[in-house]
C-alpha cells in the first residue's frame, strides 16, 4: 500500500497516465493509481495540511443510521478550535453536557474571587450593592422569629408612594451594648416629647416629636394633641415643667408653680390630646417661656410587659 | 410667620399650632372638632398681647366686654393682696387705739371692695387703654 501525497499522486497519475499515443499504458498502470488513490486517502485527508491547503469549505455531517452507534466522529487524541487560546482550544475529553457537570469538579473554585454576585462568607468583600431580604428573618439561627428582619410598609402613605421599612425584632432579642447595657423593649422609651414658648402672642413649638399640634385655649391653658395612634390608651405617664414667666434670662428666672395635665381624651383611632395648664402660686394661669412634657406609656397595639 | 387654626371652643376662640413636622391640613383633619367652623390665619394676624388672650375672637380682634372682666380678675388678685396688708394694719390702729386712723383705713378697705364696681373702666375704648387703667387705691 502506498500512502502518496496529493501533489505526488496528482503528478505521478499525469505522467503515467499520460496520453496514451503510442500505446504504452497498460491496464497496470490504470490499475496500480487507482489503488494508490484509494490507498491515499485517508493520507490526504489527515495530512495536517488542512489548516492552509486542503481544509474542507462547506459542513460536513455524519449521521447515524438505524440508530446504531455509528456514524460518529471518534476521536483518540482530541478535538482543537480553532478559535481558542493556544492552550485552551483543545479539548482533551468529551463534554458531558451541563446537566452532567457537577459544579465542585470546576477547577479554580477557591482561587481569587471567582463569584463576585455572592457575597463572600469570609467578609473578604464587602458589599457592592443594596441587599434586599424581603421579609426573611437574618441571625444567628436563621430560623422564624429570631433576629432581625425588614418589612416593606405604606402604612402612613395609603396611596403607596413613599415606602417605608419597619425592622422587628425576634423574639428574646436584645440590643446589647459594649458596656453590657440592654434595650430588650421600646415601652421604655418616650412615646411623645415637646417643647413650647408662650413668651409671645402666638405659642412656639421649639422642638417635639410625635407631637401633631398645640392648641392655645386660654392664657395658661393647652391641649397637646398627638400624632395618630402614638398612644394605646389615656392612662399613659405624663411629666410637665414649666418656668410660670415670660422671661428666661437668669437661672432663677421661674415662679412657684403648678403644671396640670389632668383631661385626657381620644379612642383608638381618634386624635388623642394631654391637657396642659399653669397656675401659679397667686391662682392665676400664666403663660411661660418654657413649657416641656415628656410623656411615657403603652402604644397603639401594643400589650404591657409582665 | 407661620400659619395657624383658629375656632370656637368654650365661648372664646381656640388657636392650633401645628407641630414643625405636620402639614396644617392634617392638623384640620384630625385635632379640630369635627362640625367646627374654623380659620386659617397668619400668626402676625393675631393679637400681639397676650394680656386678654381669653377675650380673642375668631376675627383677631379682642372682645372688650370679656377684656374688661379679665382686667379686673386681675385687679381683684392685687386688691386681695392689698386687703390683707391693711387687714393687719387696721388690726394695729385698733390695738393702739388709734380710732382715726383705722377709720381712714377701714375707708381704703371700702374703696378696695368697691374698686371692682367702678363705672369709669367703661371709659376705656381700647384693649391698649383698659391695660393703662388702673385705680390709684391699688397702690401701697
Amino acid at each position: 500500500m502506498a500512502e502518496i501525497k496529493k501533489e505526488t499522486l496528482k503528478t505521478t497519475i499525469a505522467s503515467e497516465l499520460a496520453d496514451n499515443n503510442a500505446g504504452l499504458i497498460s491496464a497496470e498502470d490504470v490499475r496500480q493509481n487507482l489503488i494508490d488513490a484509494v490507498d491515499s486517502i485517508n493520507y490526504i485527508v489527515a495530512s495536517g495540511d488542512t489548516e492552509n491547503k486542503y481544509k474542507f469549505v462547506q459542513n460536513v455531517k455524519v449521521s447515524t443510521q438505524n440508530g446504531a452507534d455509528t456514524g460518529m466522529f471518534i476521536t483518540e487524541s482530541g478535538i482543537e478550535f480553532a478559535n481558542g487560546h493556544p492552550k485552551e482550544g483543545i479539548q482533551l475529553e468529551p463534554y458531558p453536557g451541563a446537566e452532567y457537570i457537577q459544579h465542585n469538579d470546576l477547577a479554580g473554585l477557591t482561587t481569587g474571587d471567582p463569584h463576585t454576585q455572592y457575597l463572600p462568607i469570609d467578609g473578604s468583600r464587602a458589599m457592592a450593592e443594596n441587599l434586599p431580604m424581603a421579609s426573611f428573618w437574618i441571625g444567628a439561627s436563621g430560623t422564624d422569629d429570631h433576629g432581625l428582619k425588614f418589612v416593606h410598609k405604606y402604612a402612613d402613605d395609603p396611596a403607596g408612594t413613599v415606602a417605608r421599612n419597619d425592622i422587628y425584632v425576634g423574639n428574646s432579642g436584645d440590643f446589647i451594648f459594649n458596656d453590657n447595657s440592654k434595650f430588650n423593649s421600646a415601652q421604655g422609651v418616650a412615646k411623645a416629647w415637646v417643647s413650647f414658648d408662650v413668651s409671645s402672642a402666638t405659642p412656639v413649638i421649639s422642638g417635639s416629636y410625635n407631637v401633631s399640634s398645640i392648641t392655645d385655649v386660654d392664657t395658661g391653658k393647652f391641649k397637646i394633641y398627638f400624632k395618630h395612634d402614638v398612644l394605646g390608651g389615656n392612662d399613659y405617664a405624663a411629666v410637665g415643667n414649666s418656668n410660670a414667666r415670660s422671661t428666661r434670662g437668669s437661672i432663677e428666672d421661674f415662679d412657684r408653680n403648678t403644671v396640670g395635665m389632668v383631661a385626657r381624651s381620644g379612642d383608638y383611632g381618634t386624635t388623642r390630646y394631654l391637657s396642659y395648664c399653669v397656675l401659679n402660686e397667686v391662682g392665676s394661669f400664666v403663660d411661660a417661656v418654657r413649657n416641656d412634657v415628656v410623656v411615657f406609656g403603652l402604644g397603639s397595639g401594643v400589650a404591657m410587659n409582665t | 410667620m407661620s400659619e395657624v387654626i383658629l375656632y370656637e371652643h368654650e365661648g372664646g376662640v381656640a388657636i392650633a399650632i401645628p407641630a414643625p413636622d405636620v402639614d396644617i391640613k392634617t392638623v384640620v383633619a384630625r385635632d379640630i372638632p369635627q362640625s367646627c367652623a374654623y380659620k386659617i390665619v397668619d400668626s402676625a394676624k393675631l393679637p400681639h398681647d397676650r394680656t386678654f388672650r381669653g377675650a380673642w375672637t375668631i376675627d383677631c380682634t379682642v372682645d372688650l366686654d370679656k377684656a374688661k372682666e379679665i382686667w379686673l380678675d386681675k385687679i381683684r388678685i392685687v386688691r386681695n393682696e392689698r386687703l390683707k396688708e391693711l387687714d393687719i394694719e387696721w388690726m394695729r390702729a385698733m390695738e393702739k387705739g388709734e380710732n382715726k386712723e383705722a377709720s381712714n383705713i377701714a375707708a381704703v378697705k371700702q374703696s378696695l371692695r368697691d374698686v371692682t364696681e367702678r363705672q369709669d373702666i367703661h371709659t376705656c375704648k381700647t384693649a391698649d387703654s383698659l391695660k393703662k387703667y388702673w385705680p390709684q387705691v391699688l397702690e401701697g
